[in-house]
């Protein structure tokens, strides 16, 4: 359990991903999903992503793994600029560096595919394998990693759970030996009792496989549990970026403040006295610049 | 809880499905009653039966569904043997139902304004003009600002929550005994989901309906909750207060539920997990269906079920390890600790 450390896993201080003013109009929509939106995820780190359904988290997602179209802005890919890379060469080179892992492990998988086909897209994709049983062995291999039986090989995502699925999702994003994987909801479909056998998963391979994660979510605990750092989005703008103790210790902008004071918590004492702070949106609240107000927490300017 | 008049007895309720692979049992000899003025959460995964065993309160079950045995008694009638005639004069009158999504109550081609009035109307003999007035008055109440302007908007003009805020208008329009609560908050984002469940207190404060709230986020039910029902692969495997649950729960599967949940104090390298999934109702192990999950599993597990033991007058667990000649075992570590910071903070004695 204990043989490695949760904390400041991002020793190194190198930045991986860094986005510069990103912002994404969806077509015949006026208002940006995300809007003017700069941050860094640093190499080995988890960087946390939330707010409420709508806030563009996801849209972010998609662009930084480039599923998305950037609207104006840039992001640099350890130190490369992949803003504008469309050809289909560059694109499979960077899908080797970048993966994603969807939300619900129900749509995101071909139901006509067999679980090693799915897996095995990428190695068939970018030629990785020499021959079929080399092919086959590194599919049972992934499977192994992610906890599954080598035999589900053969089989049909309809066989199998939630959970099970998820193992499948991030098998196939594993494939390509990726070193930054988006998780984009990849627990808020599945059981309760199965949620954190996959956080325990993402966790276990982060470590062994030196990976480095944007962990997008509405689950506040959680994401607090999994994350370095945590950025908070609301309207399309990030309005607070902060170590994940210091954002819920010292919430400093009033939607961070409300979101954290609406987490459920398993405990009724707590509950019963506990008060909640409503957030009314101020135009002038999320349009101006990111300060740094104490070292590593970031501020819209109020 | 103890002289509380009850509003709803479910006794020894069983459910099948017939499916590809022939009858499978969804729920299996649940029995609960429902208080006056309470909110009885059910807590279970998918497939736990929870929803199942809720639409059958309001008899509306799928055509491949059947009622194998049992009562539920309600106002002196067992729902169960009751005409589909006198069945909806319960259905969204007495007994209400709010479901996930909205849009499942809500009619998109109708004004908001007009659908709540057409409520209070069919189950009232009361006036159109009455009805408008009761109707502005019910968009206030559940939250809904500037009701004279918003009544007249259609469905796709209000956000999910404001949407769930209207179907809990047009069930208070209805004036229900009984409303019972479909993972009401799943869809929605933490604020709004906190608005909405201030929104459930508050009314039953004010209008002292019964709820069965059903879910399956524990955060949830120990804001909302009264009384708590875990299930498992078709059974109530643990039922007791809000108090009981959380902070002296007897059962490994609740345990199991509990501790997989960070908080946000929660800093160990990796959560606590249970290992495995839920059985599907067609295929469950001999036993107890949790065995297989269970790291406190007796050899008895494998061979029979077991029945509700009593710890309280509230408080029962379907658990092998609460007969008296089960081995005596630690609790996990961290639910060790609940017990003890809640009962120093109430003075109570720690004792097993």
């Amino acid at each position: 359990m204990s043989d490695f450390d949760t904390n400041k896993k991002a020793e190194t201080g190198k930045i991986l991903v860094q986005v510069k003013n990103l912002t994404h109009i969806y077509e015949g929509s006026h208002t940006p999903a995300v809007n003017d939106v700069s941050f860094h995820i640093l190499e080995g780190e988890t960087f946390g992503l939330v707010g409420e359904s709508g806030c563009g988290k996801t849209t972010m997602g998609r662009m930084i793994v480039k599923l998305l179209d950037i609207s104006s802005g840039s992001i640099l890919f350890d130190g490369t600029d992949i803003t504008h890379i469309s050809s289909k060469e560059d694109l499979m080179k960077f899908r080797r560096e970048a993966q994603i892992i969807f939300q619900d492990p129900y749509a995101s998988l071909d139901p006509r595919k067999k679980v090693g086909d799915i897996v095995a897209e990428g190695i068939d994709t970018h030629h990785l394998a020499a021959s079929r049983e080399e092919r086959n062995g590194r599919v049972k291999e992934l499977l192994k990693t992610v906890g599954l039986d080598s035999s589900f090989i053969s089989r049909y995502p309809h066989e199998f759970s939630g959970g099970q699925r998820q193992r499948v999702g991030i098998a196939r994003a594993l494939a390509l030996k990726p070193r930054f994987i988006v998780c984009d909801e990849p627990i808020s479909a599945l059981d309760v009792s199965v949620q954190a056998q996959v956080v325990n998963l993402l966790k276990a391979l982060q470590e062994t496989k030196k990976l480095t994660y944007l962990f997008i979510a509405h689950d506040l605990s959680m994401v607090k549990y999994i994350s370095d750092r945590i950025g908070v989005m609301y309207r399309g703008r990030l309005v607070e970026l902060a170590p994940a103790d210091e954002l819920y210790n010292n919430p400093l902008h009033p939607y961070t403040k409300s979101l954290i004071s609406a987490i459920p918590l398993p405990d009724p004492a707590a509950e019963r006295t506990r008060r909640r702070q409503a957030y009314e949106y101020e135009e002038n609240a999320t349009g101006g610049e990111l300060r740094e107000v104490e070292p590593g927490h970031w501020l819209k300017a109020l | 809880m103890g002289n509380k008049n009850t509003v709803l007895k479910v006794k020894n309720l069983a459910l099948s499905f017939s499916t590809a692979e022939g009858s499978v049992l969804a729920v299996r000899d649940v029995s609960f009653s429902l208080y006056e003025g309470e909110t009885l959460a059910i807590v279970g995964e998918s497939g736990s039966g929870k929803t199942a065993a809720c639409r059958t309160i309001m008899r509306l079950l799928k055509q491949n569904a059947s009622i194998e045995d049992g009562e539920i008694l309600f106002e002196g009638k067992d729902i169960v043997k009751l005409s589909e005639g006198e069945m909806r004069d319960i259905r969204g009158n007495k007994i209400s139902m709010v479901f996930q999504d909205p849009m499942t109550s809500l009619d998109p081609t109708m004004r908001i304004g007009k659908q709540i009035e057409e409520a209070l109307r069919l189950h009232r003999k009361i006036s159109r003009q009455a009805a408008k007035a009761r109707m502005l008055e019910l968009l206030q109440l559940v939250g809904i600002d500037d009701p004279k302007r918003r009544c007249r908007q259609y469905p796709h003009e209000f956000s999910g929550g404001q949407r769930q805020r209207i179907v809990i208008a047009i069930v208070l329009a209805c004036d229900a005994k009984i409303l019972i609560a479909d993972e009401p908050t799943t869809a929605l984002d933490v604020t709004m989901q906190a608005q909405i469940i201030d929104l459930f207190k508050d009314l039953q404060e004010k209008i002292k309906t019964s709820i069965i709230f059903i879910t399956h986020d524990l955060g949830v039910v120990a804001n909302v909750a009264d009384r708590v029902a875990v299930m498992y692969a078709g059974k109530i495997i643990e039922i007791g207060t809000a108090d009981e649950i959380f902070y002296d729960p007897r059962h490994p599967y609740t345990w199991g539920l509990l501790n997989s949940m960070p908080t946000l104090d929660t800093d160990t390298p990796l959560l606590y997990n249970i290992e495995g999934s839920p059985p599907s109702p067609g295929n469950l192990p001999q036993g107890d269906a949790f065995a297989p999950r269970n790291p406190y599993a007796l050899e008895v597990d494998e061979l029979y079920e077991p029945p509700l033991f009593q710890i309280s007058d509230t408080h029962y667990a379907a658990t092998w390890l609460l007969d008296p000649r089960a081995p005596r075992i630690e609790f996990p570590e961290n639910l060790e600790q609940r017990r003890t910071a809640y009962f120093e903070r109430f003075g109570l004695d720690v004792g097993l």
